[in-house]
C-alpha cells in the first residue's frame, strides 16, 4: 500500500519536472526560462526527500535544505543579471 | 497506529506532488509569463509543504 503511493508520487513528481523541463526548453524569453527552472529545483527538493525517505537516511534532508538554499540563490543572481545589475 | 500513520503520511505525499504536477500543468498552459509565475510558485509551494510531512514518520516509527 504505502510502496505504491511512493511510486505514484515518483511518477507524478517525475511528470512535473518533464513538464517544467518543456517550458525551459521551449520557453519564447528568458523570465519563462527562470521560472521554469525554479519550479525544476522545487521538484528537484522534493525528489531528494523522497530519496530520504525511500534509503532511510535522514542524511539527504540536509542535502534537500542546502540545495533549497543554493537553487534560491541562483534564482536571485540571474534575475539580478537579466536587470542589468552587477 | 503505525501502519496507519505510514498510509495517511503516503496519501498526503501523493496529495503533495499532485499540486506539484498542477504547477507544471499550470507552467505549460499558462499564456503569460506573469501567470506562470503565479502557477509555478504557489502551487509547487503547496505541494512542497505538503509532501513534507511524510518524512515525519522517519523519526516517528
Amino acid at each position: 500500500m504505502v510502496n505504491v503511493l511512493i511510486v505514484l508520487a515518483a511518477i507524478l513528481a517525475g511528470t512535473a519536472f518533464l513538464l517544467a523541463l518543456y517550458r525551459f526548453v521551449k520557453g519564447p524569453s528568458p523570465a519563462d526560462r527562470i521560472v521554469a527552472f525554479d519550479v525544476m529545483t522545487i521538484v528537484t527538493i522534493t525528489g531528494i526527500v523522497l530519496t530520504a525517505l525511500v534509503e532511510g537516511r535522514g542524511v539527504y534532508l540536509d542535502v534537500a535544505l542546502i540545495y533549497a538554499l543554493l537553487s534560491f540563490l541562483g534564482v536571485i543572481v540571474v534575475a539580478r543579471y537579466l536587470e542589468g545589475g552587477f | 497506529m503505525s501502519g496507519l500513520l505510514e498510509i495517511l503520511g503516503g496519501l498526503l505525499l501523493v496529495a503533495g506532488t499532485a499540486f506539484l504536477l498542477f504547477g507544471g500543468i499550470g507552467l505549460v498552459r499558462m499564456p503569460d509569463v506573469f501567470n506562470r509565475i503565479q502557477a509555478g510558485t504557489k502551487a509547487t509551494t503547496l505541494g512542497t509543504l505538503l509532501s513534507l510531512p511524510d518524512r515525519c514518520r522517519m523519526y516517528a516509527a
